[in-house]
């Protein structure tokens, strides 16, 4: 009884949000604009033909991802870079624990797995400052939330909730047509801790396996300074995150960009090897401006025992958030129905494959079975079928009651 | 505090009524045959219409989801709430009907819709049968619930009918039952050989005089397209959809999201969580309305969910088969 329980628990939170306005408000006037980008994402030859070989690299990824694990690893030793494996959240979290010993003040960009495995509450536990760079997670980082969509953690916040949000944090008055002046404002506090970071943590779009080169895309301008001004730079990433060369990861990056709804990406970056330079007499000196020391932590947290298994079309997705975009459901309840990291959409799998489940499973019967997810998706995953497969496994669960 | 229904309330009387009734809502067969009544179907040389019974559903489903939404919203303690849901779930059709209050007027619709499928297809010369009585629920919603024991036991019952009546091919008219049988049977019924139309895909409405001109009629009322998702996704009917409406002379607006990315009526969870499928409802009318002061839809389903009175914008909603 315990487990209907949580159904009605997981039904409760869905209803509750039908009620919250101000979410609704937010989460509807995004996908209103993203519903607008989509016909340019249709239109353009040269993205349909990205996402078709992004969908390839990603299969074949998916299928070989020990094979490149183990290849990534070797090249990022031969680059000096440390690499560590991790299985659970928690040898992820006690991994990160040692590499920021002694270490107080971190920056931090995006990074779901980083949501995923508890990482700012656990370092802030340690007695650690840590700032979300990042601007839709410095949102929810201040209301203590958690990300509401995979590429915007604030989708839910509208810009009268922000404003009110700042006025609290800066102690002035912010207009909430005036965004430009709440941007600043978290750029000039955010500035200051980059300035003085110990650490820059961040996230990975795509890494390499033959060149063990990482590659990340954003808009802000936030993850390159995050990476760079600090004197450690560790990257907090998830093993199915590794395609077998640059290109491909580049490709990933920017279909993940593309599908996002931007029209071209700000900055991509490549980093391979910490900061360095030859230029006096050809002798290696690190770092130069950028970080002394670079180390890169791959967790699994279940996405290895998915490999294989019918949910293992999941580690295809590269968090693009497009299925979120155009999903009935969420466009009512929003993160209300979403397990405590992934919502929504894609995100009811990532749910059941990062250790929770049983939550995907009650969330599973929100889903209509509309197929819009699987319309969008650049690397086709047939997203509304893995949902099946979590109702079908919920109610397999009750069956004997049914009788 | 309100309580709310677990998903075992809700899969037990859909159950019990596939037990009792050989559908999940109850319904008798003088309800499920109804439309039928003076036609006369002759053969079709294995050839069948399939209502699957979600026309003739529709109406119940309707009833039924608003009174759980009503138990759901109500101030009912705990206990009470669990009689009245078993009390659905364990009495008949006809004890919904007076708790739900059936609306009769949309159940005759109903009728009339599947009549006109069934006449459409003759004025296509495309005779066939029907089963009648004996025609069985295809099980698509134990399939959508996630109860795939149910639906393999209800889908290898309805094979074994088709088998015994020389089922050769059936034509089909929403496109739940459509996905169903064309996707679901061949995986869960050894040897499922039937071949699947859906109506859209045989039928040519309008007289060829008429064809593609828009009647003086309908330009008063624009309508709004709605696309049911799994006509266009899956089965990628929304062009024979418009070429539908264009041959009958029928005028329609596209809204912001129509064919390939169409938004769902809400309809596929109104059992589980009809207070949600009211909200996606309520925002799909909206959508609809932006662009017309009517809709047209071509699934039971949506018609049911969209067409809830109580439910967000004001906006007649009618079925493809009652215009064309
Ligand atoms: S199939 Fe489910 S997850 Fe996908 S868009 Fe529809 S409701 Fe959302
Ligand atoms: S499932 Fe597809 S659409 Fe959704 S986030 Fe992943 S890649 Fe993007």
């Amino acid at each position: 009884m315990t487990l209907e329980s949580s159904f009605k628990k997981v039904k409760e939170r869905v209803y509750g949000a039908l009620e919250n306005t101000e979410m609704q408000t937010g989460i509807n006037r995004g996908m209103d604009s993203f519903q607008s980008k989509i016909p340019r994402i249709r239109s353009k030859n040269d993205v349909q033909q990205l996402r078709s070989r992004v969908r390839e690299i990603k299969s074949y990824s998916s299928r070989n991802l020990n094979e490149l694990l183990n290849q990534v690893r070797e090249a990022f030793q031969n680059n000096g870079v440390a690499v560590y494996l991790e299985k659970t959240k928690s040898d992820a979290l006690s991994r990160f624990e040692k590499l920021t010993e002694g270490d107080r003040l971190i920056v931090k960009s995006k990074s779901l797995v980083s949501e995923e495995i508890g990482l700012r509450g656990f370092l802030t536990s340690k007695g650690k400052e840590v700032w979300e760079t990042d601007l839709g997670e410095f949102i929810i980082q201040l209301r203590g939330e958690r990300p509401s969509q995979m590429v915007a953690p604030s989708l839910h916040v509208p810009r009268e909730a922000v404003a009110r949000l700042f006025e609290r944090k800066f102690g002035r008055r912010f207009q909430s047509d005036d965004l430009q002046s709440m941007v600043n404002a978290a750029r000039e506090f955010l500035r200051e801790k980059l300035e003085r970071a110990d650490v820059g943590i961040t996230g990975a779009n795509a890494i390499s396996a033959n060149e063990g080169t990482v590659v990340t895309v954003e808009n802000e301008g936030n993850v390159r300074l995050t990476m760079t001004l600090p004197k450690k730079h560790i990257v907090c990433t998830s093993v199915e995150k590794v395609v077998p060369t640059t290109i491909d990861a580049v490709s990933v990056a920017l279909t993940q960009s593309y599908f996002a709804g931007y029209d071209k990406p700000t900055y991509i970056s490549l980093t391979s090897t910490p900061s360095g330079t030859g230029d006096i007499e050809k002798v290696i000196v690190r770092p130069a401006q950028g970080s002394k020391e670079m180390s890169v932590v791959l967790v699994d947290n279940g996405r290895l025992e998915a490999s294989g298994g019918e949910l293992s079309d999941a580690l295809r997705c590269i968090k693009c958030g497009a299925c979120q975009m155009v999903c009935p459901t969420y466009s009512v309840a929003g993160p209300a129905w979403g397990g405590p990291t992934y919502t929504s959409a894609i995100g009811l799998v990532w749910t059941a494959i990062t250790g929770e489940p049983e939550e995907s499973e009650y969330l599973s019967y929100f889903c209509l079975g509309c197929d819009a997810c699987n319309e969008i998706c650049p690397v086709e995953i047939d997203i509304s079928r893995l949902i099946s497969r979590l109702r079908a496994k919920g109610t397999g669960n009750i069956v004997s009651d049914l009788k | 505090m309100v309580s709310l229904l677990d998903r075992l309330d809700i899969f037990k009387s859909l159950v019990d009524y596939q037990h009792k009734f050989g559908n999940p809502l109850g319904l008798s067969p003088k309800e499920l045959t109804s439309w039928s009544k003076g036609l006369h179907f002759d053969g079709g040389n294995g050839t069948f219409i399939f209502t699957g019974s979600l026309y003739q559903m529709a109406p119940w489903m309707s009833a039924y989801s608003s009174q759980i939404a009503r138990l759901e919203s109500g101030p009912l303690p705990s206990g009470a709430l669990l009689k009245a849901a078993r009390r659905m779930g364990s009495v008949g059709a006809g004890m919904i009907s007076t708790i739900a209050g059936v609306d009769r007027q949309f159940s005759s619709r109903c009728s009339s819709i599947i009549k006109r499928a069934s006449e459409l297809l003759i004025q296509a010369s495309i005779p066939h049968g029907y089963m009648g009585e004996a025609e069985p629920y295809s099980g698509v919603i134990f399939m959508e619930l996630g109860m795939e024991e149910m639906f393999s036991s209800v889908a290898n019952n309805a094979y074994s009918v088709f088998r015994d009546r020389g089922v050769k091919r059936l034509i089909t008219l929403d496109p739940h039952s459509t996905v169903a049988l064309r996707e679901w049977y061949p995986e869960f019924v050894p040897g499922f050989d039937i071949q699947v139309d859906h109506y859209l895909e045989v039928v040519k409405p309008g007289r060829p005089d008429s064809s593609g001109t828009i009647k003086g009629a309908t330009t008063e009322r624009s309508y709004a397209i709605h696309d049911p998702c799994l006509l266009s996704r899956r089965l990628g009917l929304d062009e024979k959809l418009r070429e539908g409406l264009q041959r009958a002379g029928i005028e329609y607006r596209e809204p912001v999201r129509c064919r390939r990315g169409t938004f769902c009526c809400g309809g596929p969870i109104e059992s589980v969580a009809p207070r949600v499928a009211g909200a996606i409802a309520e925002k799909r009318k909206k959508q609809l309305h932006d662009v017309g002061d009517r809709a047209l839809v071509a699934c039971p389903v949506c018609l049911a969910n969209l067409g809830r009175d109580s439910v967000g914008e004001d906006l007649p909603v009618s079925d493809v088969l009652e215009v064309l």
